[in-house]
């Protein structure tokens, strides 16, 4: 067999490879490390108020206290997003939104360069800082 | 922002693991979170929050900086701006002579976020100013990501903001 036509088999045999690189990051899109119930349960607490307006206040005075920088603020749906600079970028959002009659659900979901976080421990930290500007506990969703 | 943003992350992604350590490290109240805040927020007395926050928005047009996003209803605001490292004025042969002894010039993009809420009582505004940046030296490659941490800083800002709302600021 010729040079020509070994390096012609090799070829073949990487294209696979190269079309399964492209499918591999197209699976990013929809790709989460964890479960959808263990995320939400990882990144949710909630708070015994209906004060939505001093939650979304508060969720701003913690994030800015853990040195965010506040990116963007919606009242009316409660978002927050913030991005923190320190060798590294975190980005996060946190949504308030009613629980039931008598509480408010926090959520954050964060990312640390490129990675998701969707371990609870650092989620647990977040909260602990933002029960201290509440001044309430933050209780693991049901 | 957003292109910055995503250019970071690329080359970020290259050169970090994935560190759980860090990441909750990044979540967690650290020890100089309290004078940071103390550093970073004004009382103004007025119950004019809208004024204040109006005023910071004309400060930071005053300052170079571009407004990205605002929300008068959450008293918010923020902006960014690009520019040298080189301090300004300097001239063409100081840069020269900067560059010549290791100085190197680069650039950086500049962010202020302000935030105001009512105080407890209702009698005044508090104002928080964070700002951060992201330089990119001409030598090296990995850019250097930071929360301006200068007291300077700050109380010029604020120094500023009082001038041009007539109010003194008073530390919280």
């Amino acid at each position: 067999m010729s040079r020509h036509a070994l390096l012609l088999i090799a070829g073949l045999c990487f294209l696979p490879m190269l079309s399964g690189c492209q499918t591999d990051s197209l699976h990013q899109v929809l790709y989460t490390e964890k479960s959808q119930v263990e995320l939400r349960s990882a990144q949710t607490r909630v708070f015994n108020t209906t004060d939505k307006d001093l939650t979304v206040h508060n969720v701003i005075a913690t994030l800015q206290d853990l040195g965010f920088v506040v990116d963007k603020v919606d009242g009316t749906l409660g978002m927050v997003s913030a991005t923190k600079l320190s060798g590294y970028v975190m980005r996060m959002t946190v949504t308030v939104r009613p629980h039931g009659a008598s509480q408010t659900a926090v959520r954050a979901s964060a990312q640390y360069n490129l990675v998701a976080v969707s371990d609870p421990a650092p989620y647990q930290q977040f909260f602990a800082a933002l029960e201290k500007a509440m001044f309430l506990t933050a209780n693991e969703i049901d | 922002m957003r292109a910055l943003r995503i250019a970071l992350l690329f080359l970020l992604g290259a050169c970090h693991m994935h560190d759980l350590r860090e990441e909750t490290a990044a979540l967690s109240l650290g020890p100089e979170s309290m004078a940071q805040r103390q550093m970073q927020i004004r009382r103004f007395d007025t119950r004019d929050e809208a004024g204040i926050l109006s005023a910071t928005a004309a400060l930071l047009q005053d300052l170079g900086f571009t407004i990205e996003e605002s929300a008068a209803r959450n008293g918010f605001v923020v902006g960014s701006k690009d520019r040298e490292t080189a301090a300004p004025g300097q001239s063409a042969d100081q840069k020269l002579l900067a560059a010549l002894f290791g100085m190197p010039g680069g650039v950086q993009t500049i962010r202020a976020s302000i935030v105001t809420k009512p105080s407890a009582n209702a009698a005044a505004v508090v104002v928080r100013v964070t700002f951060q940046r992201v330089v990119w030296s001409k030598q090296n490659q990995m850019p250097s990501l930071e929360t301006i941490g200068e007291p300077l800083i700050y109380q010029r800002f604020f120094d500023r903001l009082s001038q041009a709302v007539f109010l003194e600021a008073h530390q919280i």
